[in-house]
């Protein structure tokens, strides 16, 4: 209901109870109420006059930009109200105020661009309501501008730490595990052909002469294979991830076994279990038989949120009453995995990411010991379901909520997103 | 402020005491307007229902009923545009005040007041004018037609034209409640 109609329905009300209740002085407010009305109409004259202008030209994602505006009153007096609307930018504008017939005034409201890529400023809507708040009338200050939002430094810095580790995926300097580790192993003299960066200069001004630090090479650390077998990877409805997973372990230990002391890891939503790492053709039939999973027939989730289900206040209950074993929060599978790894290895991870808060965590925790890369099957790759107009959508946003996933967790540690038939590729882009 | 002094002076003069809950209508208007309006429309059908005006062609009704009136009317303005007192809010005060000892200063100083603050042409004069035409013919011409049911229908067919007018005037957007 308008605030003008009320007023007119209250005064009609005390007309009628004047006439009812034998009595004028209600009625006499009723028509004074309407005069008054009247009066406020008549006397409303909404004229504004502006212009916006933007402080700085380049706006840099995240980073607030000033706009300035110059607000003439034409009209009479008024309470102005700024609102930007334009998408993509978080606005921050000032409080309603009053403006006095003929006042100009300057103000400023801030911008703040949330995403990057090319946007639309829209103009800034000036909303002018009378003294009385009984009418209002819009205004359209400036033009709508087409402007481009540059990354952010922290941007471009995240971007190059997730570039450095897929680079590390695929290609190192040696182009093999097993390379040199930060543990110095001795310092000696320069030979020809070691690299500049490994001069240890304190030791070369101390002894006079060119010194080299030599670091030990890895090729002791053992490889471990960590296949997740919760029940998110064992759901498919033709191939699970975990057969996909499986074959994926077993290409690996094959190929790794001859030269590296292998060991195999598998977890499930509650426990895991350990095959201490060995070389050989017999580790390979071990990990073989361990690997004697199957998959379930049901509907993938296909949700990647790092947000839980619960609210904070619920989660918080149900960690009091209902204790995890162990004290961990979420599922304790991978958390165990990892703690099961006693000696500094290499850990090829498999994991849909299905449970990304936990997997993220646990990873974390062990990459400070251990060097890590995640082989991921992207669940949308392994859908295997009908495919309608809803479904597709469900897929696509599944996608990109993925592809925000894995560029989260490379920055973690290097992450492979792989489809079903990502078997021998993968293996030939690591050099083994 | 200006209709919050209106109405307690208004109870002063008039021995209306429960005029004296009005400021809190005020106070509430100040937070939110909307809800202020809301108790506002109680109050003043709640006090329409005791104050008792049986007729406009006496003195002391006219006056009594032009105070209820007036002060009440001030009231909404203040309600609907919050603080202000100034210079003006001050001489106009005084008059008020007045009414105290002159019920016709406060009369006076209403009227002065409202009619600075809003716009009133040549139509609202005409209206009032002819509101008091009929009200001057029905004490004349038809005496018994002038008891209160009659006064009362004559505002209400009177309060119908004001609305029709203030419909029938500009084009402007409103603003909705809440």
């Amino acid at each position: 209901m308008k605030r003008e109609e009320f007023l007119a329905t209250l005064a009609l009300l005390l007309s009628l109870e004047g006439y009812i209740a034998n009595t004028l002085a209600p009625a006499l407010l009723g028509v004074g109420i309407l005069l008054y009305l009247y009066g406020v109409r008549s006397g409303v004259e909404f004229n504004i006059k502006g212009e916006r202008r933007l402080r700085s030209h380049s706006f840099e994602e995240g980073k607030p930009v000033e706009a300035e505006v110059s607000l003439k009153n034409l009209g009479e007096r008024v309470r102005v109200r700024l609102i930007d609307e334009s998408p993509g930018f978080e606005v921050i504008t000032p409080k309603p105020f009053l403006l006095e017939k003929g006042e100009e005034t300057s103000l400023t409201y801030i911008l703040t661009p949330k995403k990057r890529g090319r946007l639309s400023l829209l103009p800034l809507r000036v909303v002018v309501e009378d003294e009385r708040g009984l009418y209002f009338e819009e205004f359209s200050i400036g033009n709508e501008l087409e402007v481009n939002v540059y990354p952010s430094v922290d941007w471009i810095k995240e971007a190059s730490r997730v570039d450095y580790n897929l680079r590390m995926a695929e290609a190192r300097k040696n182009g093999r595990m097993g390379s040199e580790s930060i543990d110095l192993k001795d310092l000696r003299e320069f030979l020809p052909g070691d690299d500049f960066k490994k001069i240890d200069w304190k030791a070369t001004a101390r002894i006079g002469e060119l010194i080299v630090r030599e670091f030990l090479r890895e090729e002791d650390s053992p490889v471990y294979i960590v296949l997740d077998n919760t029940r998110e990877m064992r759901k498919g409805l033709r191939k699970s991830k975990v057969d996909y997973g499986s074959i994926l372990a077993l290409q690996l230990a094959t190929a790794l076994a001859s030269k590296f002391r292998v060991g195999f890891v598998i977890y499930d939503d509650v426990s895991a279990s350990v095959l201490q790492p060995a070389r050989g053709r017999a580790q390979v039939e071990l990990i073989r038989r361990r690997l004697q999973v199957e998959g379930e027939r049901g509907l993938m989730s296909l949700r990647f949120s790092f947000e839980g289900g619960l609210g904070e206040k619920a989660g918080e209950f149900l960690r009091n009453v209902l204790p995890l074993r162990k004290g961990r929060r979420g599922l304790p599978g991978i958390y165990e995995a990892l703690s099961l790894l006693k000696e500094k290895s290499y850990v090829l991870l498999i994991t849909d990411l299905s449970n990304p808060r936990d997997v993220y965590r646990a990873v974390s925790m062990a990459r400070k010991r251990h060097r890590i890369m995640i082989l991921s099957p992207n669940p949308v790759l392994f859908y295997s379901g009908k495919l309608d107009e809803k479904t597709l959508k469900r897929l696509y946003s599944a996608y990109v909520e993925r592809e925000k996933l894995i560029e989260r967790f490379n920055a973690l540690v290097p992450t492979l997103d792989l489809g079903p038939s990502d078997y021998i590729k993968e293996l030939s882009r690591w050099g083994l | 402020m200006i209709g919050v002094v209106a109405v307690v002076v208004a109870s002063l003069i008039t021995g209306w005491r429960f005029l004296l809950v009005a400021p809190v209508v005020y106070l509430i208007s100040l937070k939110n307007r909307d809800l202020g309006l809301v108790f506002y429309a109680l109050l003043v059908l709640y006090l329409g229902s005791r104050v008792n005006v049986p007729s406009l062609f006496t003195y002391n009704g006219l006056i009594l009923a032009l105070i209820f009136a007036l002060s009440l009317l001030l009231l909404l303005d203040d309600c609907l545009s919050g603080i202000r007192f100034g210079m003006f809010e001050g001489v106009v005060s005084f008059f008020i005040l007045l009414g105290l000892l002159f019920p016709e200063a406060f009369l006076a100083g209403a009227f002065f007041y409202l009619a600075v603050r809003l716009k009133f042409d040549v139509k609202v004069v005409a209206l009032t004018l002819s509101m008091l035409g009929v009200f001057v013919l029905l004490k004349v011409l038809l005496p018994e037609v002038g008891l209160s049911y009659g006064q009362a229908g004559v505002m209400a067919g009177f309060s119908v034209l004001a609305l029709m007018l203030t419909l029938a005037g500009r084009n402007v957007k409103k603003v909705e409640m809440f």
